[in-house]
């Protein structure tokens, strides 16, 4: 008999401590569409409204079998509908523009890939990533994407993971933020890490001018 | 008496073997087939050729496409799973697809241990010109840029993306079509469309799978529809198709049955009033549609549902047989009887029955497996009627004649005294029949050089407008489906398959890249020679893995030890284990293009190794002709275009045809009438053919092989006309009666057959229409004088 309460003391000690080791991850806590739009929808009204973001980032890659991370930094612009331009300033001067049926990377104005997603269906990953990021878009990303999410303190989180098949190096993506996302974590599948930090994103309720249109342009 | 007991214990003995080897033999195992395959000559010189069309419209006709769309992703997605289950539950098909299974996992074991001798397309042009240093600045952007996601695998595991990208170029994947998630889906302005596959184990042709597997479709998309409102379902496959032509088959061969049937009910009650003459008339035609049905079944594997609509006309011709014996009673009203009735019209009967199996027999002179089909079910049909009429009938006719005067003998006599009766004769006896004769030749020629002559394969062909509309709905939302043109690739081992087809895929290559072709797909792509594979390991070794080369440049600049390195260069194999044919084909990985390697059909023909390029979105066909032109391992296979120029070589045969037997015909009928009368007798079945041809080219109407088909049987039908009015002319107003009730029968049927979905049915009928009316008016102006009446 004793034994036996032992057994149970220690079940419900494990059960007690589940929530708290689950606080760990934003992976412990499956969410739907409709549940996102509840929790999310009053803290992210503002960028629901906007029809183009722009700011800043930093982004840090962390290789395996790398010491030091590889850090980059540029612009990005994203009008809803049309696309998004990423500037990359440091390192190098690059471009990547990528809509829903092109990527264009230029270099110096020099066109040096054109995928067609037609072609290409990793472009779409790629522009599915950028759509969590920006739009956050609870229905579209669940047709590709298990949907978790979770507070935090300051503000959520939401979790992806590629429904299967999806496959490719991508294994999560977490995407953080408040009223506008802030950080975005892409963990590929042999441990590699993309850490992207939005900074001065600048919301706007009107659509995009023709200066900032040029550049989605093929 | 005894003769007649006779004959009639003979049919008898005839029909008891036939309605055995109908019930044990024929009856519920009649296949019947739906394929247009099936009808069409062997049109290839090439047997390969042939063969190799044949296993692609197996495969191709085994699959069915579904494209399952809404405004919404989720909707589509929703209604895309109802449908697959649908389908799956309904265990018709042996394969159902809608998660694209990319199995990496499969891929990986085929390819891992080869990868250090695959390149891409792309980066072996890059190679090719000593770019190397290209892969080095792509690998560093993907570090910085977010293009790093755009590769398949992790940079650590392939740093160059050298295996990614040969492996994202085994993606099947052509036109339109995305992978997102795992599922391949069209986007359109109206939301996306999700597809799936339905692959069955069936031959799709037979005409009870097809039945079955299109209700199971048809089921499976109204309960999608229903579960999903506002979910749109797109279907397009040979199912589809031959479900559309068997249902329309069917639906003319009963309309044109039960049409013909009732006119002949009427026609013969009406004539004859009396039950014996109908209960006779449907013997006959009974045992020749039997005899039709049981020879087609032993003589052919499946018999074509399109010859059991041709059928149809067998009553229509068949008829005849029995008219004429049972108009012979008006003729001879006191003295008549059935025994007698074989001595007056026996002969004309048989000599009418040969002369239209002639004309059916010149179908069977071409090598159409569809007009044989024909042929030999409308000869066998008269045969087996006619012969009821001659064995049968004289035991169970009426003893004495009917009492009444039919009206169509009324109307005839009354047209035998009209005055015009004697005018082209009159005129004949002034000029002889010769210069008649040359102006009808004359307005045949001038016909026959100003129809409009269309040799297309859509004259055999008939699809429901429904399904062209959806049909092209899918192929604007794939962005252009497979063409039904591609080439062959012949090599005397695999390898020298393989180098040919990668000779061919260098060129195709450059007109995708210039838009003159959309797309396509080949074994070398996911299966490179030996030759190649070296190539690339030669390549990889001296740009690449090279010391100071450009993997070890760019591990450097993103910090990788020189330790690590040097571990990478060393993992490099130095003689790399080459793909093989065998292990190809017996991964899991290459199912998709496994259709393409046709080892199975060239090594029977002694032909080594083939494969086959299928092209999407050809834009540019003399460009693609130029390739097979340069490349002899290589040839451009275009089957339609061949299939026209066989009909157009057909119908210059039928032609040629068509004049000897004019010209045989006449020099047997002045043989037996001497040569004013024979030439006089020829005035009909000459100006039946010209007067048709001239109508076709006066109306415009565009004529193919198949009008001029019939207008042997025209020919055939037509010659006895003149014949009976010739030998009948002591009796001219019954004999009159009797082909103009028989015309009137084989203008119904065939009339019927004018108003056929299947193009090439509707010719035969119109042109048999057109030109057994033209005969019989000429035949009855041109014969008056024989009319030894009142003068």
């Amino acid at each position: 008999m004793k034994a036996g309460r032992g057994v149970v003391l220690v079940l419900a000690l494990a059960l007690a401590a589940t929530p708290l080791h689950a606080a760990d991850s934003v992976f412990e806590h499956p969410a739907t569409p409709a549940a996102l739009a509840q929790q999310l929808g009053a803290a992210t009204r503002s960028l629901q409204g906007a029809q183009t973001l722009r700011g800043g980032y930093v982004q840090r890659k962390t290789l395996q079998g790398v010491p030091k991370p590889l850090e980059a930094e540029g612009t990005f612009l994203f009008a809803r509908g049309i696309g998004i331009a990423w500037r990359t300033i440091r390192p190098f001067e690059s471009e990547l523009v990528i809509t829903p049926t092109d990527i264009i990377q230029r270099e110096n104005g020099r066109v040096t890939l054109h995928l067609a997603a037609a072609r290409q269906p990793s472009v779409r990953v790629v522009s599915d990533i950028f759509a969590a990021v920006f739009a956050l878009d609870f229905e579209q990303l669940a047709a590709r994407f298990e949907l978790f999410s979770r507070g935090v303190k300051g503000g959520w989180e939401l979790g992806l993971r590629p429904r299967a098949g999806a496959g490719g190096a991508l294994k999560q993506i977490v995407v953080g933020g408040q009223s506008q996302v802030q950080r975005v974590r892409v963990s590929d599948s042999n441990g590699d890490e993309t850490d992207i930090r939005l900074r001065d994103t600048r919301l706007s309720a009107h659509a995009p001018g023709a200066d900032d249109l040029k550049v989605f342009q093929p | 008496m005894a003769d007649l007991r006779r004959r009639f214990w003979l049919w008898l003995g005839a029909v008891a073997a036939l309605g055995l080897a109908y019930g044990f033999g024929v009856h519920g195992k009649m296949q019947v087939e739906t394929d247009l395959l099936a009808m069409l000559p062997r049109v290839e010189r090439d047997a390969l050729v042939e063969e190799a069309v044949r296993a692609l419209s197996q495969a191709t006709g085994r699959r069915t496409l579904f494209l399952v769309g809404a405004r919404d992703d989720a909707l589509a997605r929703r209604a895309a799973e109802d449908l697959a289950a649908a389908l799956s539950r309904a265990q018709a098909f042996e394969r159902v697809t809608l998660h694209v299974d990319v199995d990496a996992g499969a891929l990986d074991a085929l390819y891992g241990a080869h990868r250090d001798a695959l390149l891409s397309d792309t980066h072996r042009q890059w190679l090719a010109a000593g770019a190397a240093a290209r892969l080095g600045d792509e690998a560093l952007r993907a570090l910085y840029t977010p293009s790093g996601w755009l590769r398949a695998r992790p940079f650590a595991d392939d740093p160059l993306n050298l295996y990614g990208d040969f492996l994202a170029q085994q993606l099947p994947l052509a036109g339109t079509l995305q992978l997102q998630g795992d599922v391949l889906v069209a986007p359109s302005p109206d939301g996306p469309y999700l597809l799936v596959a339905a692959e069955t184990g069936d031959n799709p042709f037979s005409l009870q799978a097809n039945t079955r597997l299109d209700s199971v479709i048809a089921a499976a998309i109204a309960e999608t529809q229903q579960r999903n409102p506002g979910a749109e379902v797109l279907c397009s496959g040979v199912v589809r198709h031959a479900a559309a032509a068997s249902a329309q088959g069917q639906a003319e061969l009963a309309t044109f049955g039960s049409v013909s049937l009732v006119a002949i009910v009427l026609l013969v009650v009406l004539t004859f009033r009396a039950l014996r003459p109908l209960l006779l008339t449907l013997v006959s035609l009974g045992v020749g549609t039997l005899a039709a049905l049981t020879a087609c079944h032993f003589l052919f594997e499946r018999v074509h549902l399109l010859t059991l609509v041709f059928g149809s006309s067998l009553t229509g011709v068949g008829v005849d047989y029995s008219i004429h014996y049972f108009a012979d009673q008006f003729r001879y009203r006191d003295t008549w009887n059935p025994r007698d009735t074989l001595h007056h019209v026996g002969p004309a009967i048989l000599v009418g029955m040969l002369a239209t199996a002639a004309g059916y027999l010149a179908l069977l002179l071409l090598p159409f497996p569809g007009l044989r089909q024909m042929a030999v079910f409308s000869i066998i049909g008269i045969v087996g009627a006619c012969a009821t009429v001659l064995l049968a009938y004289p035991a169970f006719a009426n003893r004495t004649p009917a009492a009444h005067r039919p009206a169509a003998l009324e109307f005839t006599e009354r047209l035998s005294k009209l005055p015009w009766e004697r005018a082209m004769p009159a005129m004949l006896r002034g000029h002889g029949p010769l210069p008649l004769l040359v102006l009808l030749a004359g307005i045949g020629a001038l016909g026959a050089w100003q129809v409009n002559f269309v040799d297309d394969v859509r004259a055999l062909q008939s699809t429901p407008d429904w399904l062209k509309k959806q049909d092209a709905r899918i192929r604007e939302l794939l962005g252009g489906g497979q063409d039904t043109r591609f080439f062959l690739v012949e090599g005397a081992s695999a390898e020298a398959a393989l180098q040919a087809e990668e000779q061919l895929r260098d060129g195709l290559n450059a007109l995708v890249e210039r838009g003159a072709l959309a797309g396509y797909q080949a074994v070398s792509r996911a299966l490179p020679s030996l030759q190649r594979q070296q190539q690339n390991h030669a390549w990889l070794a001296a740009q690449v893995y090279a010391p100071g080369g450009t993997l070890a440049r760019t591990l450097a600049g993103a910090g990788y030890s020189a330790g690590e390195i040097a571990r990478r260069r060393a993992a490099f194999a130095t003689t790399p284990p080459l793909l093989d044919p065998a292990r190809w084909l017996a991964s899991p990985a290459s199912a998709p293009l496994r259709g393409l390697w046709l080892e199975a059909v060239s090594a029977p023909l002694g032909r080594g190794y083939a494969t086959v390029v299928s092209l999407s979105g050809v834009r540019d066909l003399p460009a693609l002709q130029a390739l097979d032109a340069q490349l002899p391992a290589a040839q451009f296979v275009d089957r339609v275009a061949r299939i026209s120029e066989v009909l157009q070589r057909f119908r210059h045969l039928a032609a040629a045809g068509l004049a000897a037997a004019f010209v045989l015909i006449a020099a047997a009928l002045m043989a037996r009438y001497g040569p004013a009368v024979g030439l006089r007798l020829m005035i009909a079945p000459v100006g039946g053919a010209a007067l048709t041809l001239a109508t076709l080219a006066l109306l415009a109407i565009p004529a193919n092989l198949f009008n001029i088909l019939a207008l042997l049987l025209v020919l055939g039908m037509g010659v006895d006309y003149a014949v009976f009015m010739r030998e009948g002319r002591s009796a001219r107003a019954t004999v009159i009666m009797a082909i103009l009730l028989a015309g009137l029968m084989t203008l119904l049927s065939f009339g019927l057959l004018a108003l056929s979905a299947t193009p090439f049915i509707r010719s035969l009928g119109l042109t048999v229409v057109l030109g057994v009316s033209f005969t019989f008016v000429l035949a009855l102006l041109s014969s008056g004088g024989d009319n030894p009446g009142p003068r």
